[in-house]
């Protein structure tokens, strides 16, 4: 049984599930860094042409169904 | 991010002080990830994050690509860096390596530690790794 994967909320629609994201590190005042998340098609919706890319290749699917497209895409 | 490794700083204090002539950076320079394990020091380089999905260990990404012009004694990245395909892992710091065929490790940093989900895609927004001398 495979490792259970961490869940995070999407900055964009506030779900919060184990679906594959983009994950963000943003600069902050203070020169630490603040980590935000969006599913990659939330991201999309807001101009982001990578996450539109991959979303459009992946045919669509979401959750484990984009993570398998994401990891069997790269090798 | 203001830690320089040791080997640079004083390869930086001679050129500086016209003791010695700086021995050059090979580009473009790159960023690896650390996991928890070694902590990185100016003379000790952390646990850096093994291959695995789309991340490539001994390599990282381009930060070169990413920078600014420096100004005022530090500069920062004005795009983003990006990982993808990511291991499950937990990123807890960045190193920064030279491209020569023995890469040659000349900055670190803790960063805020995050927990990564297989599959993610891993980016460094622009303007979130600053590298300063003043």
């Amino acid at each position: 049984m495979s490792e259970p994967h961490p869940m995070s909320e999407c900055r964009i629609c506030h779900q919060v599930d184990d679906h594959p994201k983009k994950q963000m590190a943003n600069g902050t005042p203070s020169g630490a860094i603040e980590w935000t998340f969006r599913h990659h098609d939330c991201c999309a919706s807001v101009g982001c042409n990578d996450c539109a890319d991959l979303v459009s290749a992946a045919g669509g699917v979401k959750g484990d169904d984009l993570r398998n497209h994401i990891q069997k895409a790269s090798v | 991010m203001s830690n320089l490794v040791a080997v640079e700083a004083t390869n930086m204090l001679n050129a500086s002080l016209a003791k010695a002539s700086y021995t050059a950076t090979t580009s473009p320079v790159m960023i690896r990830l650390m996991v928890s394990g070694t902590t990185s020091t100016a003379s000790t380089a952390g646990s850096e994050l093994t291959t695995g999905g789309g991340y490539t260990a001994g390599t990282g990404q381009s930060l070169t690509a990413a920078l600014g012009t420096a100004s005022g004694g530090s500069i920062t990245t004005t795009s983003a860096v990006v990982f993808s395909n990511m291991p499950a892992c937990t990123i807890v710091g960045i190193e920064v390596w030279d491209s020569n065929a023995t890469p040659v490790r000349k900055w670190f940093g803790s960063i805020t530690s995050t927990v990564v989900a297989a599959g993610n895609t891993l980016q460094f927004n622009s303007g979130s790794i600053t590298l300063s001398l003043s």
